[in-house]
């Protein structure tokens, strides 16, 4: 094996890791305060992912502007629509089952994983549609590796938000709220916190970021259809619980590793087992190290 | 009015009904959906086992499926084997797959473990469709043999009705039989509560593994089943919203009730039908797992004991109406015979 395909491979994977690193991001903020799993994350990466793909297309097509002006509107866009759809899935959803066993919660997201996914599937069909490119032809060399401007770009944005909202829950008083209710609810609503904002906020952001992941591999993959929520969101969860879930570096972490792993897996073994990787990581993670790998404390929740 | 009993346990309505229920079924394509309802009843029936009786959340039901399938139709189209023995072949290699996976993972509790199982279906699936040497990769084993029995070779719907039914008869009574075992206890005492159990000296994670096995083996068995069915099995026959839909069945059946598989899976086994009515085609299929999902919401937030709840007990149907009208009638007579006097 060459040494640029090495390289190559891992380019690759740190690039796509990235992304799974912002999905992974719902699943660690809401499992953080909440403590369940929420099935229904890729279902909102879906619907963000459909969200820009047709506001995008709609102003490339109808209002004739560019393909870059019309995507930072079309992400925008989806953004906000998949943060209030997060919102609302956790008020309808989530917050009767509140104060029942975690499972219940568990099931009640299955269910709205099922609802939305299909729900979609029955109106847009089930065929994937190709998305206009952002970076027609762009390449550059590293090393003998080549690098898309995709790739490029999907580095550059999940490094920046992840950033951003690393200082957001450090830093803002929001932010602090959030991290005070995931250390203790009760202890955080006695401190005059306003536990179910912090809840709601939490699902807003997930859900944003969930949009921009979406719409990201949406473009990489060039491929947009309603089933693609199930395994990106079921990739979100394998980060999350590789880097420690709760933790925002410990999703980019679980991010890169999954990423990485993957794509020298795909490339040594056979590309067809790419996903039969990221569940073998799963299950070795679960077993042998199932706080993560940066774990904050001793103690698993699990 | 003495030889007809004042009840009368609800599985004999349900086992003599389902016997007699090709002689009113005319219709071959009923027959059909009939038998792919039977297929989720046993599906159902063996997740309460895991999920019902022992607690614990499994969510890769498919897998084992797929594993028994292909293993029971392996077997036949290469190595000859009889369906009867691979019909064995296939349950033990559920069990064993169980085995497998719940020795891995069945130190996890709730919903992480519901993770690692779906995690393994997926993984299951994906090496069907890439172990093309072996599997044929997406096309799918086609031209499974049928069964013979006593040199009487299936073919249509009726006779493979009556082997399901056989099935499902084996798969009900020996989870009843194990239920109200010892194993079937413990099962019950860690589900209710873990540490208590562990505390009175059950071996939880033994019996827990235990039961996981179990549940998978007539998962395969269901597998080997359905290959010979349809004659041909792909990576596709049973994956992800197959484990989610016989999972929300068995919540609403009733998670931990004995009888509730039945009504879960019935009901929605058969929602795909209802709708062909009104639309077509692959619109069907998105309807009702969009159907399926709203379901499961509204069962988990206003009536999470599902049907039939948590209940064991059998269940029994009244026969006084019936003896009364025969009294009244009786009564008639002996009026009739006082007149005459």
């Amino acid at each position: 094996m060459s040494q640029s395909f090495l390289i190559q491979q891992l380019i690759s994977g740190v690039a796509i890791g990235i992304v799974y690193a912002l999905i992974a991001i719902g699943y660690s903020m809401v499992y953080g305060i909440l403590k369940f799993i929420n099935f229904g994350h890729g279902a909102v990466y879906m619907v963000g992912t459909y969200v820009s793909y047709f506001v995008w297309l709609f102003f490339i097509n109808s209002v004739g502007w560019g393909v870059w002006p019309s995507f930072l509107i079309a992400i925008t866009v989806s953004m906000i629509v998949a943060a209030i759809f997060g919102v609302l899935m956790e008020r309808v959803a989530y917050r009767p089952t509140r104060g029942k066993s975690r499972l219940t919660t568990f099931m009640s997201s299955v269910g709205m994983a099922l609802l939305v996914t299909y729900t979609m599937e029955f109106l847009v069909g089930p065929q994937p549609r190709p998305t206009p490119e952002l970076f027609p032809g762009v390449k550059i060399h590293i090393g003998g590796a080549i690098l898309t401007g995709q790739q490029i770009f999907m580095l550059a944005t999940g490094i920046v938000l992840l950033i951003l909202l690393q200082l957001f829950i450090t830093k803002t008083r929001q932010g602090k709220a959030i991290r005070a209710c995931s250390e203790d609810m009760g202890a955080a609503f006695l401190m005059g916190i306003d536990v179910n904002r912090s809840i709601s906020v939490s699902f807003a952001i997930g859900s944003a970021m969930a949009a921009v992941a979406g719409t990201l591999v949406g473009i990489y993959y060039n491929a947009v259809y309603p089933t693609m929520g199930w395994l990106a969101g079921l990739k979100g969860f394998i980060c999350a619980v590789t880097g420690g879930i709760g933790s925002i570096p410990g999703a980019m972490l679980g991010g890169m590793l999954l990423g990485m792993g993957e794509n020298l897996g795909a490339g040594l073994v056979a590309s067809g087992y790419r996903d039969a990787i990221a569940f073998t990581i799963l299950i070795l993670v679960m077993i042998f190290r199932p706080m993560g790998i940066i774990a904050r404390e001793q103690k698993s929740s699990l | 009015m003495s030889w007809l009993p004042h009840k009368v346990n609800l599985k004999w309505i349900l086992l003599v009904g389902s016997l007699l229920l090709p002689l009113v079924v005319r219709s071959p394509f009923v027959l059909h959906v009939i038998i792919l309802i039977g297929i989720y009843v046993i599906l159902t029936d063996a997740l309460n086992f895991v999920t019902g009786f022992a607690g614990q959340l499994a969510l890769g039901i498919a897998a084992f499926v797929t594993i028994g399938g292909y293993t029971g139709a392996l077997l036949m189209l290469n190595n000859d084997w009889s369906f009867w023995t691979a019909l064995v072949a296939g349950g033990a290699a559920g069990f064993l797959s169980g085995l497998i996976l719940g020795v891995l993972s069945l130190r996890l509790r709730g919903d992480y473990l519901g993770m690692v199982t779906l995690g393994f279906s997926e993984i299951v699936r994906i090496v069907a469709i890439n172990l093309v040497p072996v599997t044929r990769g997406p096309m799918g084993l086609p031209g499974i043999p049928r069964p013979e029995i006593l040199g009487y070779l299936f073919h249509g719907d009726i006779p493979y009705y009556y082997l399901l039914l056989a099935l499902i008869i084996f798969t009900h009574v020996t989870i009843e039989r194990m239920l109200f075992s010892r194993f079937g206890r413990a099962c019950l005492a860690i589900r209710d509560d873990e540490s208590a159990a562990a505390a009175m000296g059950v071996q939880a994670y033994q019996y827990k593994v235990l039961a996981f096995c179990i549940s998978s083996a007539y998962a395969g068995l269901a597998g080997v089943f359905y290959a010979s069915w349809t004659t041909l099995f792909s990576p596709d026959s049973f994956q992800l919203v197959d484990s989610i839909m016989v999972s929300v069945m068995n919540t609403l059946g009733g998670i931990g009730s004995l009888l509730g598989s039945f009504p879960g899976a019935v009901i929605l086994a058969s929602l795909p039908e209802i709708f062909r009515p009104f639309t077509t085609g692959a619109r069907v299929a998105s309807l009702r797992l969009a159907l399926v999902g709203l379901i499961m919401l509204f069962l988990v937030i206003f009536r999470p004991q599902g049907i039939a709840g948590m209940s064991i007990d059998p269940v029994f149907i009244s026969l006084e109406p019936i003896r009364r009208w025969f009294t009244r009638r009786q009564d008639k007579v002996d009026e009739n015979k006082e007149a005459k006097q």
